[in-house]
């Protein structure tokens, strides 16, 4: 109920302040991300719902810096409960500060990886990889603190982005029962530190291939220090009007340690989608998950999508649909199969369809490549 | 030392300014008014559609070292350019500063829209932003462009305006020249596949009935082909203009119901040019050679 007052309060106050946008520049943006679940394991929860509400304002605040405040309501397929609107992003953003430099200072996103630096509604698909969900969660990590990125002087685009926040929210979980256990263990004993560099191939304007080095790092409050090193790749080839080829790649490996024990997990993923014309495109994708032990991090794999284990390999292979009605209004089905989730110690697959359909309001800020 | 610094400073007033333009057209526009004096790069190569573009990491790179940016402005870039400004991180060309330069502040423009919302399809409220395939607007982008050169390097403001008088003249010239072609034209009746050549019937006093778009950016419908190609049979339309950008399978279907031919232009200054000059002149005598085809 006190979430739902927020909402309506911010949107009371949208009102208001769209009288003000002309003179005061405020981007006022508002979307919705509803997902319908079936899965074929009964273990796996079959639902619909409206799973995230974002609202959102950026503008200029002075001279120097840029201000976003999201507001965001979210609930995944299963949870039971209706957790409340949460601070999604509250940080304010310079380019004037250092040349071919910016600083963020607040509550972000994390600056690495494809997945992370999006938004989930503006996501290529539907659904996080099993392994995002284990090392990120359902949707990405958000924290704390403050984020510089640097253009390098070179002919060649060559951008480094180095991030510290305090490490208190780790995996962005909407489950009560996982907020509770973070703020008991306080803060970590490490805080996040996290490193990006990428380039960029050109092959014509409208054709490129960005890539990117990740390394994330931290130590929670029980002293099981995390590493993560990643790559990622986005190949874009854009005709006309639409996106004609999409190949988005991102590989990851979490390495835990904890009392001289280390434990190394890994996730891939390989999404390509192929549009028609500018309302029909198709994508696949393929995910490959290897933990490296049974003994899984409990705190992080209680609250995933999922909510199963997996002992060996997880295989999933998924093919989609999406009709985009117009840059504002996509739906999008989805059916994948995966092979290696285990119930009652025997080797399970699950067969899970989804449609989604994401809309927004408002003025979206223009995306990054 | 004073001569190391005399180098210097002799060194820099030689610098070029860096200048990057959005549309190949207004970097031709800086090289005939900045001349030696500037160093232009445009992002588009001229053969893609302004309106749906990435904010490419290479036009980041690109803009994070440029004195200027010009851009066409009038929202056609809005996906894009405020991206490649963000994150080039280079405070001289960001809105406000001198560096940063909208082409169509000088442009008369046309059908701007005061009340507008989505339903209407991605249309410009500042108004329709394909002005330059237009001669006489780009004799207001020229005028644009020198006050913008002039801001950045004011020493120079009495050669850029040398300049500017002899870019107006080439373009005065220009026009005249293409009004004599285009009388070739005067009777016949077009139509476009989206609203780009506004500006361009105007210079030319050419007679533009209507679109194949029902909404603007938005693909027709087979209902609303049928229904625009009834209004291309009652004003006996000679010929359908459109963009290479925009999608052949509907000018197709609509030479299907209709028979009225269609021709595919390229609307910017692509690769194939270097000077605006040939390119409107080709661009007119692909479109006479299109009627005259069609007959």
């Amino acid at each position: 109920m006190k979430s739902v007052s927020v909402i309506l309060l911010l949107a009371f106050a949208i009102g208001n302040a769209n009288a003000q946008n002309n003179r005061q520049l405020i981007n006022w943006f508002a979307g919705a991300d509803i997902v319908g679940t079936a899965n074929s394991e009964s273990e796996l929860p079959s639902d619909a719902m409206v799973r995230e509400f974002e609202l959102s304002a950026n503008a200029h605040i002075d001279h120097i810096w840029e201000g976003t405040l999201t507001l965001s309501k979210h609930r995944e397929p299963g949870q039971e409960d209706d957790p409340p609107a949460e601070v999604h992003e509250a940080f304010v953003f310079s380019n004037s500060i250092v040349e071919q430099g910016h600083l963020k200072l607040g509550k972000f996103f994390l600056g690495v990886g494809r997945l992370n630096r999006f938004h989930r509604h503006d996501w290529a698909f539907t659904n996080a990889p099993y392994y995002h969900e284990q090392f990120f969660g359902t949707e990405g990590v958000k924290d704390t603190g403050v984020e510089y990125s640097k253009l390098l002087s070179t002919e060649r685009y060559i951008n480094l982005t180095l991030g510290l926040t305090n490490g208190r929210e780790f995996v962005h979980s909407h489950d009560h029962e996982h907020e509770e256990e973070t703020s008991e263990h306080g803060a970590a004993h490490v805080p996040t530190h996290y490193a990006r560099l990428s380039s960029f191939k050109e092959f014509s304007t409208t054709e490129g291939l960005e890539y990117g080095l990740n390394y994330i790092g931290r130590t929670d409050s029980e002293g099981i220090k995390y590493s993560y090193a990643g790559v990622d790749f986005v190949y874009k080839n854009r005709v006309r009007r639409f996106v004609d080829t999409l190949a988005q790649f991102e590989l990851w490996q979490r390495s835990t340690t904890h009392d001289s024990e280390n434990h190394k997990d890994l996730g891939a993923y390989l999404y390509l989608e192929k549009g028609m014309n500018q309302n029909h495109s198709f994508g696949f994708r393929l995910d490959y998950f290897k933990p490296d032990s049974e003994e899984h991090d409990e705190e992080e794999s209680h609250d995933h999508e999922h909510g199963l284990e997996v002992e060996n390999e997880l295989y999933t292979a998924g093919f989609s649909y999406i009709y985009t009605n117009s840059e504002f209004l996509k739906t999008r089905f989805t059916v994948s199969r995966s092979e290696g989730f285990v119930v009652e110690e025997e080797e399970v697959g699950n067969t899970k369809a989804s449609l989604q359909l994401v809309f927004s309001i408002g003025a979206h800020p223009a995306h990054l490549y | 030392m004073n001569k190391l610094f005399l180098l210097f400073i002799s060194f820099n007033a030689f610098a070029a300014i860096e200048v990057v333009t959005t549309l190949p057209e207004f970097k031709w526009v800086v090289d005939q008014i900045g001349k030696e004096h500037v160093s232009v790069k445009s992002l588009l190569s001229g053969n893609e559609d302004p309106h749906y573009i990435d904010a490419v990491p290479s036009f980041i790179v690109k803009s994070s070292k440029a004195d200027l940016l010009v851009k066409n402005g009038m929202q056609l870039e809005t996906g894009w350019v405020p991206k490649v400004i963000q994150m080039a991180g280079n405070s001289k060309i960001k809105e406000g500063n001198a560096g940063h330069c909208d082409a169509s502040a000088d442009v008369d423009k046309a059908n701007p829209i005061k009340n507008f919302n989505r339903s209407m399809g991605d249309v410009h409220p500042a108004g329709n932003p394909h002005y330059s395939l237009s001669v006489v607007q780009m004799k207001n982008v020229a005028n644009t462009i020198f006050k913008c050169l002039s801001k950045v390097s004011p020493k120079k403001k009495s050669e850029f305006k040398a300049n500017l008088n002899k870019t107006i003249s080439k373009l005065n010239k220009l026009h005249k020249e293409l009004k004599e072609k285009a009388k070739g034209l005067k009777g016949k009746t077009f139509m476009t596949y989206h609203l780009e050549f506004v500006y361009f019937f105007k210079d030319f006093g050419l007679n533009g009935v209507g679109t194949l778009e029902k909404v603007p950016g938005v693909l027709p419908s087979a209902a609303q082909l049928l229904e625009k190609s009834k209004l291309a049979k009652k004003e006996n339309v000679d010929l359908i203009l459109a963009s290479t950008t925009n999608p052949r399978k509907y000018l197709e279907k609509f030479k299907e119901i209709t028979g009225v031919p269609y021709t595919q232009l390229n609307l910017h200054m692509s690769d194939k040019y270097d000077d605006y000059i040939d390119y409107q002149k080709s661009l007119l005598e692909e479109i006479v050679n299109s009627v005259n085809q069609s007959k």
